[in-house]
């Protein structure tokens, strides 16, 4: 199994946050307001789709609302496997942060 | 400002619609909306605007690359539902599979036909730089009157001479001759051609050297089969050939092999010879190699690259001018014109146009109307057309059954596209299997099909991508229109209407109808077009031409001298009982004749002439009207007796013919021939002509190139064994050649045969594939009524008269198309019978003939649901819930 990519990673982050309000465009602006960067809604639904085809996100229609122009929105929920996806991906990085030497220095080497 | 009215550009909307699937570009657009107010609301309109524009395009990428997944993923989905509903629907499937599978079979036939016939030496590499030089010849009034490509021998030197366009030129004249190599024998046509021939056009050598290949004058470049016919197997190059020339053979040496000429060429050789060697073997040809006014000779001209045609008619009429300087001046002396205009010029012919121009005559091989391309087209176009329907009216029939799979589909989600898209999948995957079926048929039919139009195609996919590509074409083409009346209409159904079963839908309603209508109307029209197409043939067959056709043995002399053969014939079988007379003649029926243009009193007369032997009248079973036939013991009936047809006699405006001389055909009036008897008007030329102006004189010298043989209708092999072995003794070197005239005869008309045959074909396919059509919406309309027909049995109906009550309704359809498709046969019928002046009147029978076929056959095809429904228990269907 390969590991999540960064985007991956922060995505389901967000899903998992958001829980019941996970759809597009909250996802989109929790990441942008996280990480100060202007994600775009195309790379959003991009990385969606790809953690959808692994299993790690279900996906359901919501019902349209008017501050939407009448259109409904796709929520997200994460799976049993998202979740060990991203919990792998936290111990990995934690063992690689463990110790690091001069870490405890602010990185001045 | 108020939420509701703040919207994100609609441009940027758009664009961003364009590029996403519709799964999710609801959510999609939602998403970026709801943002785009937020921003808004924070930092203005213009921000918002940039914002929702910056997102738009970064975001196309993504968009574009999750488009063709979803499609993917659809289609594959498609194609998952649309193979079970096939599955479950066999019979409906089959109906559509087969219907289609033959009309792509027909289409793919048609298409090889046409496509052959559109490409005739069009693999000449020069070929649209070569040109066929034909003379025209005008009518006072600058009509055109005929046209003629049979040119005489210097016009082509003389053409590159003078036009500087002309690069250079080809000469080609065909004569039949008998070859001979050690091993075998036989009578040919020998192409002559000038050297250049190689230059001009591309007939690559096999063997040989086509630069030196014709240098010779007895050097002979044979055809891949004429190699094998002559030399088996053996390499024939350095070879001796002989020819008969004349009335010796001369050996020739074979310096060439041809690579095998397509079929689809216009030139065919099997023998070439160099067209020098024409003049040198023919005294005749060779005093007259320069003479201007003897004709027979094709001229083909290769033009110099970028070469415009442009003044190139008024080039050929100086041209004509110079080699023809006092024409009109004679032409006018002799009274044969009166015009101020030009009487003849030249014409050239791109080479690309020759075989489908029927406007001027034959050169080596008979030009095609490029109507018969447009009729088959049709005629294929037609019986797909008639598969199609079956798959709307089988998919209108269905849609009852399937309104409810429709509404189901949409409450739970489904796109009114999607759906679009299932339905057409289903059409696609049935004309798929179609495209499969339809293959393995043309494969099947197609030595059918070469009998039947006198083609040799091939039919192979590998090598011809145009014909795959006009298949794939056809199959798409077909399964979209298809696919379109569920695609379009069925997926519009409200989904409330269908679950509430509010929607009433029976087997057929009126689209469906007029779809039967319109299959039904084309079958007819195929089946009258057909009826009336063999009528006539059989009205020709069995028509009393005025001569007795039957049991007369055609030996044409091939060059032996006709009246020393005659002789020797009388003197052997004269005294057989099985030989009934033996006769000669210049010429047989449907073996071209001669024909005189003479001066008749200010007016130009064309008469055919047939020079015969005195017996003729008598042989041929001719009745004389007035006068008397030849008399053998009157000499001057050598000289100056004539018969005449009563044509002649109408046409020269006689009121008592025996006796008028025909002036004009020799020197002076004291020779002139006189008619001493009239023959009751009979055909000899095909029955597409009124009978013309014919006139018999006596035979004397060579003329008899035709010896006539009135057999006993008896042991015919044992007489035709006696006339071989006597021509065996006559001409021991010239093989014994011959035909029964009955047969030469009905060749005129093999191309009317040969299109009864096919329209017969296409009519059966055409009704079978309609009754294919109109089983599977009976069975539909049947399954509708179900508990209709329970409930009448259950009220006392009783079985025919439900039986008729389900007919009915068919049948009534078959009759409408009868009416649609009568007067439209009548008129193209009518059309083609003006083409023959000896025809049948159409009479109504045929029509009733055409309509009670189709209606029986439509019947039968109905009975079958029908009767089983009317038996069934009523208890079944009414428990049917």
């Amino acid at each position: 199994m390969t590991l999540l990519s960064r985007s991956e990673e922060l995505l389901l982050l967000a899903v998992w946050r958001l829980q019941e309000g996970a759809y597009g465009a909250a996802i989109r602006n929790h990441l942008t307001d996280v990480t100060d960067e202007d994600w775009s809604i195309g790379s959003v639904y991009g990385t969606l789709d790809r953690l959808g085809r692994e299993g790690f996100v279900r996906t359901f229609m919501g019902a349209p609302t008017p501050e939407r122009g009448g259109r409904s929105k796709r929520f997200f929920e994460l799976t049993a496997e998202g979740v060990a996806a991203l919990k792998r991906v936290r111990t990995i990085q934690e063992s690689m942060w463990e110790n690091l030497p001069g870490l405890a220095l602010g990185g001045a080497l | 400002m108020n939420p509701a009215d703040v919207r994100p550009p609609r441009l940027a909307v758009w664009v961003a619609r364009l590029f996403l699937h519709e799964v999710d570009a609801d959510a999609v657009l939602g998403d970026l909306e709801e943002t785009y107010r937020t921003v808004h609301r924070h930092y203005g309109a213009r921000a918002a605007r940039r914002w929702y524009w910056g997102q738009v395009t970064r975001s196309l990428p993504t968009f574009t690359a999750r488009t063709l997944y979803w499609s993917f993923i659809m289609l594959k989905n498609y194609l998952k539902i649309a193979f079970r509903t096939v599955k479950s629907q066999k019979v409906y499937a089959g109906i559509n599979v087969v219907g289609l599978a033959v009309g792509l079979a027909f289409c793919a036939l048609i298409f090889l036909f046409v496509r052959d016939e559109w490409t005739y030496d069009r693999f000449h590499e020069n070929a649209e730089r070569i040109y066929r030089l034909h003379r025209v010849s005008y009518t006072p009034d600058g009509g055109v009157r005929a046209t003629d490509n049979w040119l005489p021998m210097p016009m082509g030197p003389a053409l590159q001479q003078d036009l500087p366009e002309v690069e250079t030129y080809v000469r080609l004249r065909p004569r039949t001759h008998f070859v001979r190599s050690a091993a075998a024998t036989f009578e040919e046509e020998v192409l002559y051609a000038d050297p250049q021939l190689f230059e001009v056009f591309t007939f690559p050598l096999q063997r040989g050297d086509a630069a030196t290949a014709l240098a010779d004058l007895n050097t002979v470049v044979l055809s891949p089969e004429a190699a094998q016919k002559y030399f088996g197997t053996d390499d024939p190059i350095g070879k001796t050939l002989a020819i008969r020339l004349g009335t010796d053979f001369q050996d020739f040496i074979v310096t060439g092999v041809a690579a095998p000429i397509p079929h689809n060429s216009n030139i065919r050789f099997d023998v070439l010879v160099p067209f020098a060697k024409l003049a040198d073997a023919f005294e005749r040809i060779r005093e007259r190699a320069e003479n201007w006014y003897y004709s027979g000779f094709l001229i083909y001209v290769l033009l110099k690259e970028n070469t415009s045609l442009g003044g190139m008619d008024d080039k050929l009429l100086q041209f004509r001018r110079k080699y023809y300087p006092d024409e009109v001046e004679r032409l006018r002396e002799r009274g044969h014109w009166t015009g101020d205009g030009v009487p003849a010029s030249y014409r050239m012919q791109a080479l690309t146009d020759i075989h489908l121009n029927p406007a001027i005559n034959r050169g080596l091989t008979p030009p095609s109307n490029p109507l018969y391309s447009y009729i088959l087209g049709g005629i294929a176009l037609a019986v797909l057309f008639i598969a199609c329907i079956n798959f709307m009216t089988l998919a209108i029939g269905r849609s009852a059954s399937r309104a409810r799979e429709i509404g189901v589909r949409k409450v739970v989600g489904a796109q009114r596209t999607q759906l679009m898209g299932q339905f057409w999948a289903e059409a696609l995957l049935l004309s798929g299997l179609a495209l499969g079926l339809g293959i393995v048929l043309a494969a099947v039919f197609l030595p059918t099909f070469n009998t039947l139009t006198g083609k040799a195609l091939h039919f192979d996919l590998t090598t011809s991508w145009a014909t795959g590509a006009m298949l794939a074409t056809a199959t798409l083409l077909a399964g979209f229109v298809a696919g379109s009346y569920p695609a379009l209409v069925l997926s519009a159904f409200k989904p409330v209407d269908t679950l509430k079963n509010k929607l009433r839908l029976s087997g057929s309603n009126a689209l469906t109808r007029s779809l039967v209508v319109v299959q039904f109307a084309l079958s007819v029209f195929l089946i009258i077009s057909t009826l009336v197409m063999l009528d006539q043939l059989d009205y020709i067959r069995t028509t009393n031409l005025g001569f007795d056709k039957e049991h007369l043995v055609v030996i044409p002399t091939n060059g032996v001298d006709g009246e020393t053969a005659l002789g020797r014939y009388r003197n052997e079988l004269g005294a057989r009982s099985d030989i009934v007379g033996i006769t000669g003649a210049s010429s047989s029926f449907a073996r071209g004749g001669g024909r005189v243009g003479f001066d008749y009193k200010g007016e130009l007369k064309q008469v055919d002439d047939f020079r015969v032997e005195h017996t003729y009248v008598d042989v041929m079973g001719m009745t004389l009207v007035a006068g008397r036939a030849f008399d053998p013991n009157l000499s001057t009936d050598s000289t100056r007796a004539v018969l005449v047809n009563e044509a002649l006699v109408r046409d020269f405006g006689w009121t008592d013919p025996l006796g008028e001389p025909l002036p004009g055909l020799t020197d002076g009036p004291e020779t002139d021939p006189v008619v001493v008897g009239v023959l009751k008007d009979y055909n000899f030329q095909s029955l597409e002509r009124a009978v013309q102006p014919l006139m018999l004189t006596l035979n004397a010298g060579e003329s008899l190139r035709y010896l006539l043989v009135r057999i006993a209708p008896g042991d015919v092999p044992a007489t035709l064994d006696a006339l071989r072995a006597a021509w065996t003794q006559i001409a021991p070197t010239v093989p014994f050649d011959y035909s029964f005239l009955d047969d030469d005869l009905n060749a005129q008309y093999q191309d009317d045969e040969r299109w009864s045959r096919i329209l017969g074909y296409a009519s059966a396919f055409a009704i079978l594939i309609a009754c294919l059509g109109l089983f599977g919406l009976v069975a539909l309309t049947v399954a509708a009524r179900t508990k209709e027909i329970g409930i009448r049995k259950v009220m006392g109906a009783s079985v025919p008269g439900l039986a008729v009550l389900l007919s009915k309704d068919f049948a009534r359809l078959v009759v409408g198309a009868l009416v649609v498709a009568a007067p439209v046969a009548y008129v193209a019928m009518e059309r083609w019978l003006a083409t023959f002046a000896f025809r049948i009147d159409l009479s109504w029978q045929v029509f009733l003939l055409a309509g009670l076929a189709a209606l029986g056959i439509a019947l039968l095809t109905v009975s079958y649901q029908s009767i089983r429904a009317a038996l069934a228990n009523p208890v079944e269907s009414l428990r049917y819930e």
